[in-house]
């Protein structure tokens, strides 16, 4: 049984939209990236 | 054809009667009848009733005469030439001195008391504006503590703007204790996230943050917290994993409550057991803040969206070849964890060098761009191939062992753990729905 993308990014919250651009203002609330490399991201990386 | 394992497809058994198979190289999870894997190990025929065509797309399945050398070499070289990002991550270190001394700090044994001259802020500038970028530019005002003197932070966010324009993030890292409304009017005015570093909501699990009479110094950092919230102030929390608050953080996110990011960091110094009681508090801290809105970085954002957009998380730093950072001194150098006195990767310097300087091109950039897991000959059979990263080796590198391409061991236990665990979740959870 194949698990497409939808299914999994309901894993931790049931019936979310799954929409990368929304995620991603997400991370732009807090360092203003709208890159959506899903890496690097300077605000948290600094240890 | 006879069809056989991938051999790079990690397996996990999810209960009696299944079996998850994740393949690094998709990122594709699949749950798999156990009787049918043990048909799939011995090989089966493209003409087999047995195959699900999904497993031969999805690459679980594969030709049995599959060169997979040169299979690892080709799918490696079109993942890399997507994170070929350049130069997009500038570290600006105000000053190499402190109001705070944490015990924990991995910067405070190389500050020699200094602050950044304003000539060498604006050079910094105008060399970062020239390096290729393919993402959005970051620049982090990062110190020692980079609030303990306005007038200068207000010169280099000014100068930011001039030449920047709106072309770049900035982001201080503060211990927040400095924090006053004037900053915050600053901040409101160019556009600044603050990344504050707080390790729980008491004296005891903030205990090795401390000034330099040796005083706890948790309230005056509350109050700087509690200021940036009030104010909405885009934050991103640090929470540093030490002994003593280790057990305190599912307690800690449930009194967050505002739109912001969470993450928690490793220590350097600390040896820590991550036993699977904190594994458990983890997930536990995504289910809590996802509830919330509020975004965990490692675990969720680094890890599990990774799974979900299929980015191939294979650096997990931008000192990975894809930063500069500028001492006080005006020294650049590849990562701040490095020891500024003896020059260990802080090799050029903005008192001669170029506004045209291509950092691509030099060696120590060049050479630890490459660094990614798909060059650590240990990770090629490790299941965080695509998710880990490869952690940070700055306490592994130090003295005469230069070599990059080793592993960063702490950080392997933990995340083989964590993304074993990941996998299961996701897998456990979308069962239960289709059956």
């Amino acid at each position: 049984m194949r698990l497409d993308s939808r299914d999994i990014f309901n894993t931790f919250q049931d019936k979310k939209e799954m929409n990368e651009k929304k995620l991603n203002e997400i991370m732009c609330s807090v360092c203003h990236c709208d890159c959506g490399c899903g890496s690097d991201c300077p605000c948290s990386s600094c240890y | 054809m006879i069809y056989i394992l991938n051999p790079f497809v990690k397996l996990i058994k999810l209960d009696d009667k299944y079996t998850v198979l994740y393949n690094p190289f998709s990122q594709e999870i699949y749950i798999l009848l156990t009787k049918l894997l043990k048909i799939y190990k011995k090989g089966v025929l493209s003409s087999s009733i047995d195959i699900d065509v999904d497993l031969i797309e999805l690459d679980f399945l594969v030709d049995q005469n599959t060169n997979f050398l040169d299979y690892f070499y080709k799918k490696s070289k079109i993942i890399l030439s997507q994170k070929d990002y350049g130069i997009h991550v500038m570290y600006l270190l105000l000053h190499s001195k402190c109001n705070l001394n944490c015990k924990y700090c991995f910067v405070k044994d190389y500050f020699d008391n200094i602050s950044i001259k304003k000539e060498h802020i604006i050079k910094a500038l105008k060399l970062y504006k020239n390096q290729k970028s393919k993402l959005k530019k970051k620049i982090i005002l990062y110190g020692g503590e980079p609030l303990l003197d306005y007038n200068l932070v207000k010169f280099t966010l000014e100068k930011i703007y001039s030449i920047f324009k709106k072309n770049a993030n900035i982001i201080i890292v503060t211990n927040g204790v400095k924090l006053d409304l004037k900053y915050v009017n600053l901040f409101k005015k160019y556009n600044v996230s603050v990344g504050i570093s707080i390790d729980g909501f008491s004296s005891k699990t903030n205990s090795n943050r401390v000034n330099h009479n040796n005083k706890n110094m948790y309230l005056e950092i509350k109050k700087g917290f509690d200021l940036l919230i009030s104010k909405k102030i885009p934050v991103s929390v640090s929470y540093t994993l030490t002994k003593d608050n280790i057990r305190d953080i599912k307690h800690f996110v449930k009194n967050l409550d505002t739109k912001m990011s969470f993450s928690f960091n490793l220590l350097h110094k600390q040896k820590m057991v991550f036993d699977d009681k904190f594994i458990d508090d983890l997930f536990d801290v995504i289910n809590i803040l996802t509830k919330k809105n509020i975004l965990e970085d490692r675990i969720y954002y680094r890890r599990f969206l990774a799974i979900v957009f299929k980015r191939f998380y294979v650096k997990d730093c931008a000192g990975m070849g894809n930063q500069l950072v500028v001492l006080p001194s005006g020294k650049i150098g590849i990562c701040h964890g490095y020891d500024w006195k003896h020059k260990t990767y802080f090799e050029k310097n903005l008192n001669d060098i170029s506004l045209k300087y291509d950092f691509t091109k030099d060696y120590i950039w060049d050479t630890w761009n490459k660094r990614s897991t798909f060059n650590i000959l240990n990770c090629w059979n490790c299941i965080g191939l695509t998710l880990c990263g490869g952690g940070c080796i700055v306490n592994k590198t130090k003295g005469k062992d230069l070599n990059i391409y080793q592993l960063d061991l702490d950080n392997c236990k933990l995340y083989k753990k964590i993304i074993r665990k990941l996998i299961l979740k996701i897998a456990k959870e979308n069962l239960k729905k289709k059956i």
